[in-house]
């Protein structure tokens, strides 16, 4: 008897470890699939694309607002005024809100994003098969010396230079040297006047003839267009032609805006200050 | 001899136990696993994984029509645009009206988007065309429609701006698409929220 009762014992103590075990799996196995779960859910967070087309809309605005308003500063912003107001009721179903200011608009540097705190050495327009119009309006006032001479150069893929203009002020006499390849350079020096409009393809400066600027509107190969100490020299700029295969371009950097956008949700904040070239770049 | 044959009998028993042991353990484990296991349709926190697939592969298609080289416009906005105010349904061949089904979307670079990357992959989709008016109030037409998402679909939006000038006529706009001037009084036109729902057959 008490034999059969020993087994009886260990039968109901092997029941307990196998019940403790199942438990225990089951428990582990859970866990497992909720951490995995909450590591998955956590890039579902969207609000970095909310941020990401507001400034892209944004910067669409201003530059639509800059275009359509004709140079009546009051015309351009009540177009941003406009769009503020109903991207505000479109962000607020999203659950965001969503607020701009700061809407002035000031000459801009020849830097990557038109600030003087920009890149001062950067390509303006890449893959460039032939140039159309090209304009450079620099202020004379705000422009480089010898030692920081604005720069424009053509540079082929293979880094080879094929145009090259440098221009600075000295003394009020703008100093301005353009290189064609490894060819001697040619001079230009002209009394400085604010504005001054250089119009590198049509070879003149204030609607004035002057000797060729020998600027390749056509080259045998696509080149890219770069610009050295643009934090030097502030000014406007104007070029259009065509893009390799065959693509139409037109680059206008007359103002530069550089805004405050505010979003924010129950989750989080942002302010993200964003400088947009106006009127950009137009079809 | 009788105690030798009780100790037989013993390991028996316990050799039995663990065998049946053993066996409730693999059963309960096969269960369980089965119980929590993930299909495309499963409607829980486990199917978050496709969730995200989704929401990603939306946002990315967003993204590139969404992308305009040097002040060329976005095919997202161009595709806003061309819209004729009709909805479009996948025929198994071409999108288009339910109406006349010989009536096909033309020149939409969202339409050819979803046809490369949603419909060859076997996931469903709707876009809607959203906007509010002058006084702040919500409307939203189908721009492709295949039928009421089911519980595990995903949305991703896109917002696109327009002006007068990207609209052109805008009387005629606005009778073709339903989509109205926001604000008459300057070239300010409209915001237009593309929402497009995903989610898998």
């Amino acid at each position: 008897m008490k034999k059969i009762d020993d087994s009886a014992q260990l039968l109901l103590i092997a029941g307990f470890a196998v019940g403790v075990g199942i438990v225990v799996i089951t428990v582990m196995l859970s866990n497992v699939i909720y951490a995995s779960n909450m590591a998955s859910e956590s890039s579902i967070d969207t609000s970095r694309y909310d941020i990401a087309n507001a400034i892209q809309t944004t910067t669409e605005a201003y530059q639509d607002a800059y275009i359509y308003s004709n140079g009546t500063y009051g015309d351009y912003e009540d177009y941003i005024g406009s769009y503020s107001m109903k991207a505000s009721q479109n962000y607020a179903t999203a659950g965001f809100t969503f607020h701009l200011q700061n809407h002035k608009y000031s000459q801009p540097y020849f830097t990557g994003n038109g600030l003087a705190g920009g890149k001062g050495n950067w390509t303006l327009v890449s893959n460039v098969n032939t140039t159309e119009m090209f304009y450079i309006t620099p202020n004379t006032s705000i422009m480089g010396n010898e030692s920081n001479p604005l720069i424009i150069e053509a540079v082929s893929h293979s880094g080879s230079s094929l145009w090259l203009m440098r221009m600075y002020n000295t003394s009020g006499t703008i100093n301005i040297t353009v290189i064609v390849s490894s060819s001697t350079p040619s001079y230009r020096n002209v009394t400085a006047v604010t504005p001054m409009e250089i119009n590198v393809t049509g070879n003149q400066i204030n609607g004035n003839n002057v000797p060729s600027f020998n600027y390749p509107l056509s080259a045998s190969q696509d080149y890219s267009i770069n610009i050295y100490n643009g934090n030097t020299t502030a000014g406007m700029c104007t070029i259009s032609g065509n893009l390799t295969p065959d693509q139409p371009f037109t680059l206008m950097r007359h103002y530069v805006a550089n805004p405050t956008l505010r979003m924010s949700s129950g989750q989080m904040s942002i302010n993200r200050t964003v400088p947009i070239l106006l009127p950009g770049g137009i079809a | 001899m009788l105690l030798k044959i009780e100790k037989e009998t013993h390991a028996q028993m316990h050799t039995l136990e663990a065998i049946m042991a053993s066996l409730i353990m693999v059963a309960i484990i096969v269960y369980t696993v089965q119980a929590t296991s993930l299909t495309p349709l499963t409607s829980s926190t486990a199917n978050a994984h496709i969730e995200a697939q989704l929401q990603t592969m939306g946002q990315d298609m967003l993204n590139a029509l969404s992308y305009s080289a040097y002040g060329h416009d976005p095919d997202l906005k161009t595709d806003i645009l061309n819209w004729d105010g009709k909805q479009y349904v996948w025929n198994g061949t071409a999108y288009s009206t339910i109406k006349s089904p010989i009536y096909e979307l033309q020149s939409s670079s969202l339409a050819r988007t979803l046809e490369f990357i949603a419909v060859k992959r076997g996931i469903a989709h709707n876009v809607y065309f959203s906007w509010m008016d002058e006084e702040g109030v919500t409307a939203s037409r189908r721009y492709i429609y295949n039928g009421d998402p089911s519980n595990n679909a995903v949305v991703i939006s896109k917002r696109v701006q327009l002006s007068n000038g990207d609209v052109g006529n805008v009387t005629d706009f606005e009778t073709r698409t339903g989509i109205p001037d926001a604000d008459n009084s300057t070239d300010f036109y409209n915001i237009v929220n593309v929402k497009m729902a995903l989610w898998r057959m």
